[in-house]
């Protein structure tokens, strides 16, 4: 069945072209962006069928705009990360500007427009302390999950004595931290002149 | 609700044509879809936990034949816990190994209409 074929099913709310759609095609890949960004806090059934409700409300705008530029995989991939993040965000302690800025020097140059910006993203990433280093190129830019990664931050731990010592509390620390470590990358952006 | 400059679409192209091997229309094109995506750090967080849930899509492969009695295996289970059968036993159901062998049409899924 084509994407085109799928999504006229879906907007004429086919019962089993949802069904099959959301909890057999889609299922791992948006159990893989919920856990990403809800960790623990629901089961895969309950963000599946949240992200059901929010796909399907307004006569399922999202799949209505669409002009199949890409795969439906894809967009529907990105729409889903997106609404993950946004309640991730939403509900996420808010962290607030106590944190340091990073030295740009030697970053900022007249040549930074002939720079790849993701090798921009990639120096600033390289003034960070190594486990937000770490954090950020596993986390941000390869998309693994924060509780996938707990073994390897474990050492970087200890030597910080941080004192963590469950594994939910380890979690939490590589939450926050992450959290921090992306907050201080956005910042150094703006400072470099790509301003959100 | 925070409003994206680059729409679901634009990104799910982009994301697409950055680690599927496809190539942008111009360098030019690729540096302003680049900048703009750098501006917005929740933009790439997006596109590195988007790519590696994509690779979900892969498992199994749907259009393989071969792949056939994964998908009938995921498609049995795919309710479970949702409409509250989970202690269901639907065994005399479910797939056997004779019943895909001889190609039939098998599917153990629960009715929701």
């Amino acid at each position: 069945m084509s994407d085109k074929e799928t999504v006229e099913l879906l907007i004429a709310d086919d019962p089993d072209a949802v069904r099959e759609f959301f909890f057999v095609r889609c299922r791992p890949a948006l159990t893989y962006i919920g856990q990403y960004f809800c960790s623990g806090k629901q089961s895969a059934e309950e963000m599946i069928g949240e992200f059901y409700e929010f796909l399907s409300a307004d006569r399922w705008h999202k799949l209505r705009i669409f002009r199949f530029s890409c795969s439906l995989n894809s967009y529907i991939t990105v729409i889903a990360s997106r609404y993950f993040q946004r309640k991730r965000n939403r509900d996420s302690i808010f962290i607030d500007d106590n944190i340091g800025p990073l030295v740009l020097d030697g970053i900022i140059s007249t040549e930074m427009e002939d720079r790849s910006l993701m090798q921009v993203v990639g120096l600033v990433i390289g003034r960070m302390p190594v486990l937000d280093r770490m954090l950020l190129n596993r986390i941000l830019l390869d998309g693994e999950k924060p509780r996938d990664i707990i073994p390897e931050v474990l050492p970087y731990i200890s030597d910080s004595g941080a004192g963590t010592k469950t594994r939910e509390q380890v979690a939490g620390y590589v939450y926050t931290r992450y959290n921090r470590a992306k907050v201080r990358l956005q910042k150094a952006l703006v400072e470099l002149g790509y301003c959100g | 609700m925070k409003r994206h400059e680059i729409s679901d679409e634009q990104l799910a192209a982009y994301m697409e044509n950055l680690f599927c091997g496809g190539r942008l229309k111009s360098r030019a094109g690729t540096v302003k879809a680049d900048r703009r995506l750098l501006e917005d750090v929740d933009s790439i967080e997006v596109l590195g936990v988007s790519r590696r849930a994509l690779e979900m899509f892969r498992l199994p492969d749907w259009k393989a034949e071969d792949a056939d009695f994964r998908a009938d295996e995921m498609r049995r289970y795919a309710m479970t816990g949702f409409l509250g059968d989970e202690d269901d036993d639907d065994s005399a159901d479910g797939i056997d190994a004779g019943d895909i062998a001889a190609g039939e049409d098998n599917d153990g899924a629960p009715d929701i209409r």
